[in-house]
């Protein structure tokens, strides 16, 4: 029950603050959110693709018709393992970066190898979501 | 009387001792979520036990991504240091020499299955440290992720070295068979977590 709550409150962006962490110049996954409002790149850390450890990953996300970035938006992520039906024990701390549109996701904790997929829920003037999915060896 | 059989059958009397420290389980209600009397029953009465069969390792339909957004499917946290598997798929029990803070520590973890009480080989554990937050953004991670894993004998478990880097209640989730999907009730797949004390 303890990890059901911490699924369930998984954590929305807040203050916007330049990130430490590095990531790559180039994402690993680009998509299209489920109602196609948004566009994401998806970049990860420490490596791309994600590897089994604590990740972060970043969303640069930007309107799909038009291309501007999409910034306020509230970006709620629950790592879940399909196959496995389960998620994670850790709720990952997610916040918006300096830049508008990039959103950093820390604290995904991939310990257990297998399929992935980041339910991420984006919720701004136009609510919608994306699925990132990979796999960690 | 659950938790003295679990001792007795499952570990060797002394595993079921803590030593180094006061830290380890966390006493409290004995887990009977398995068992079909209201009250746990007594050893050998009657259970819900699953069956799981290794061939379910590789079967099932994957929910597609718009199943989501998901929450935990997890069973509770539980007290003591035995008890079945969410699923009730095996029985379990685990023991350390003690816990303290930023001493490293190996568990020792013996398993059966639930359906006939055979042990529990090849099993693949693995385990999930964390110490749990009221919010659960700030939930903490144990700073040894991949904690080495021997099958010492069949069904019996060493993990370790785990470090708890602050005091708390921890919570430590063991995963069984963690590489097998988990999409047929049958799947050898299973989940236990426990709460453990480091002062």
């Amino acid at each position: 029950m303890v990890t059901g709550a911490f699924l369930a409150l998984a954590a929305c962006g807040s203050s916007s603050a330049p990130s430490p962490i590095s990531f790559p110049q180039a994402p690993f996954q680009t998509l299209q959110s489920k109602d196609g409002v948004y566009t994401v790149d998806v970049y990860s850390s420490p490596a791309q693709p994600p590897i089994r450890a604590v990740c972060a990953f970043k969303y640069d996300v930007r309107f799909s018709d038009g291309g501007a970035p999409a910034p306020n938006l509230d970006v709620t992520v629950v790592p879940w393992m399909p196959a496995m039906n389960h998620g994670v024990s850790i709720a990952p701390t997610t916040k918006a970066l300096s830049t508008p549109g990039s959103y950093e996701i820390d604290d995904v904790y991939l310990g257990m190898a297998g399929e992935y997929e980041l339910e991420s829920s984006i919720a701004g003037t136009v609510p919608d979501s994306v699925a990132p999915t990979f796999s960690v060896n | 009387m659950r938790a003295a059989f679990l001792c007795a059958t499952a570990l060797s009397a002394a595993a079921c001792q803590s030593s180094k420290s006061s830290g380890g389980p966390v006493l409290g209600p004995v887990d009977n979520h398995c068992f079909l009397n209201p009250d746990g029953g007594a050893p050998g009465g009657m259970m819900a036990a699953q069956q799981t069969e290794a061939s379910a390792c590789n079967g099932g339909m994957v929910a597609g991504a718009d199943a989501g957004p998901h929450a935990s499917t997890y069973g509770p946290t539980m007290y003591n240091a035995g008890g079945n598997d969410d699923d009730c798929k095996y029985l379990l029990n685990w023991a350390t020499p003690g816990v303290a803070e930023n001493d490293p520590v190996t568990f020792t973890v013996a398993a059966v299955t639930a359906i006939d009480g055979k042990p529990a080989t090849g099993a693949a554990l693995y385990a999930e440290v964390f110490l749990a937050n009221a919010d659960p953004t700030k939930t903490h991670l144990s700073p040894t992720l991949q904690p080495q894993v021997t099958e010492v004998q069949p069904g019996v478990y060493t993990l370790g070295p785990v470090l708890f880097d602050l005091p708390g209640q921890w919570t430590v989730r063991f995963h069984f068979h963690a590489t097998c999907l988990d999409l047929l009730p049958t799947s050898p797949h299973g989940h236990a977590a426990f709460y453990v004390q480091v002062p």
